[in-house]
């Protein structure tokens, strides 16, 4: 006689999260950081890194903040996931919070964002 | 060229009745920021992780300095507080607020300065 073997439940760990600081590397900053582009950018990323973990697209929140005259707050929700981009296009610069269960996804974001908004990152990893 | 400060932070030992009630993190999304003097410029936001090895309770508000966002893990008892922000704010009185809150009994805090280098041309 035996007893089915199970699995321990993985430990309950806190999210990771991690603060970057990115800088317009191509182009002018008004047009790297132009609102509609960053939007669909970070729209654009949030699903297909959905399609990835097999969350549908409707998983996918995102809110935005518009300043005037110029600046952008974007906050984008998933399962186990969430970002928020400050844009600065008087400075060139932009900023990356990010908080996730999964410490690789997080690094992937930074990598990913940045190659889509062309902008070069630093990253400062939180714990 | 520095955008403002992040103020970080880690809390242990909350009472289990605090750290597992969304109504108790809605509360402090809702009340926080002016409790500070900064201004929530959209409603915030609140969702719930669920896996295997418990849930996380997570909400975040824009602010017109930044955002201020928060991850509550009942089974560990722990909060993570993440506030940045354009403007001067007491990280002291943003911690009593929480404290008075959840109760924790241990914290470990970071105050970041956001931004980055001049470059130097030349």
């Amino acid at each position: 006689m035996s007893i089915p073997a199970r699995r321990p439940a993985p430990a309950p760990r806190i999210w990771d999260r991690h603060q970057s600081t990115l800088r317009v590397t191509a182009g002018t900053p008004e047009d790297a950081l132009e609102p509609a582009r960053v939007c669909e950018v970070l729209r654009e990323m949030g699903h297909r890194m959905a399609a990835a973990e097999g969350t549908p697209a409707g998983a996918v929140q995102l809110q935005t903040h518009h300043f005037q005259p110029q600046g952008l707050s974007v906050v984008v929700v998933l399962p186990g996931l969430r970002a928020v981009l400050h844009t600065w296009p008087e400075h060139g610069l932009a900023t990356l919070d990010l908080a996730g269960a999964d410490p690789v996804g997080l690094g992937q974001w930074v990598t990913e964002l940045a190659v889509g908004l062309r902008m070069e990152p630093n990253l400062q990893p939180t714990g | 060229m520095k955008l403002g400060w992040h103020w970080i932070l880690d809390a242990r030992g909350c009472r289990p009745e605090r750290i597992a009630d969304p109504a108790c993190l809605r509360e402090v999304l809702d009340t926080l920021p002016a409790h500070l003097g900064l201004t929530a410029v959209a409603p915030p936001q609140h969702f719930e992780h669920r896996e295997e090895s418990g849930t996380t309770l997570a909400g975040l508000v824009l602010l017109a300095e930044s955002h201020l966002s928060l991850h509550a893990h009942p089974a560990l008892g722990v909060l993570q507080v993440d506030l940045f922000s354009c403007a001067h704010f007491e990280p002291g009185k943003a911690l009593a607020f929480l404290e008075a809150r959840y109760g924790f009994t241990d914290v470990e805090q970071r105050l970041l300065e956001r931004g980055l280098p001049e470059r130097r041309s030349g």
